[in-house]
């Protein structure tokens, strides 16, 4: 066995076994889970545009990708949609004006572009976890919402 | 049993479809992983890549069958 297999073997298995744990738990747990995930996942977005010589407005993306998957619960649990649209939308505002405010030389549409896409892609994508573990039949069978949210995790 | 079955291969063809669109974006850069963040599994994108498709897939189909 390769040490390259066993480096990934001994990550793995308690990666799993910490997934299933946080998955089981849910709530607010699952979604601060997420949003570091989103975090991590919208670095490496960026990071893959700056070697395309893009500079991404970063704590910007961070933050959004942080807020999205505790919104999304929020919603889910508490609250009504709307107030959590609206900062969406302050959010797009803001960051088209920092955007745009470094100057044309700094191609601020390739720079809104990326650092909109980089929470949506890694955080908003990964939140849908959410709807699955937190759904209508939650309180009926709390076990099989855990069930069907570890689905896509075993399928892929 | 059928409904399950076929939200499996759905989502697994999306699992498929995201593995490839985020290795495009490797491509475009000229790189092997994301990112070395994590031990003998590259990034997290590259570790999370199925199932950013995966997940609003594998949501919509379960709510629209009424299983969650």
């Amino acid at each position: 066995m390769s040490r390259n297999l066993l480096v990934r073997i001994a990550f793995a298995v308690p990666a799993i076994a910490g997934t299933l744990l946080i998955l089981s738990l849910g709530g607010w747990v699952l979604a601060g889970f997420l949003a570091i995930l989103g975090v991590l996942g919208t670095r490496e977005v960026y990071d893959l545009a700056r070697k395309q010589g893009i500079e991404p407005l970063e704590w910007i993306g961070f933050v959004a990708a942080a807020i999205c998957p505790l919104a999304i619960y929020w919603v889910k649990g508490y609250a009504d949609w709307e107030p959590v649209l609206y900062v969406a939308a302050i959010w797009l505002i803001i960051t088209h004006i920092v955007a745009t405010a470094r100057g044309p030389e700094h191609r601020p549409l390739t720079t809104l572009a990326v650092t909109v896409f980089g929470p949506l892609y890694a955080s908003a994508l990964l939140s849908f976890i959410i709807a699955i573990r937190h759904g209508p039949h939650v309180d009926a069978h709390p076990r099989g919402s855990v069930a069907l949210a570890a689905l896509p995790l075993v399928i892929t | 049993m059928w409904q399950l079955a076929g939200i499996g291969l759905i989502t697994a063809f999306a699992a498929q479809v995201g593995d490839v669109a985020e290795s495009l974006f490797k491509r475009e850069v000229g790189v092997k992983d994301s990112s070395m963040l994590i031990p003998g599994h590259g990034g997290v994108l590259d570790r999370l890549d199925s199932l950013y498709f995966v997940l609003p897939v594998a949501a919509a189909l379960l709510r629209i069958l009424d299983l969650a």
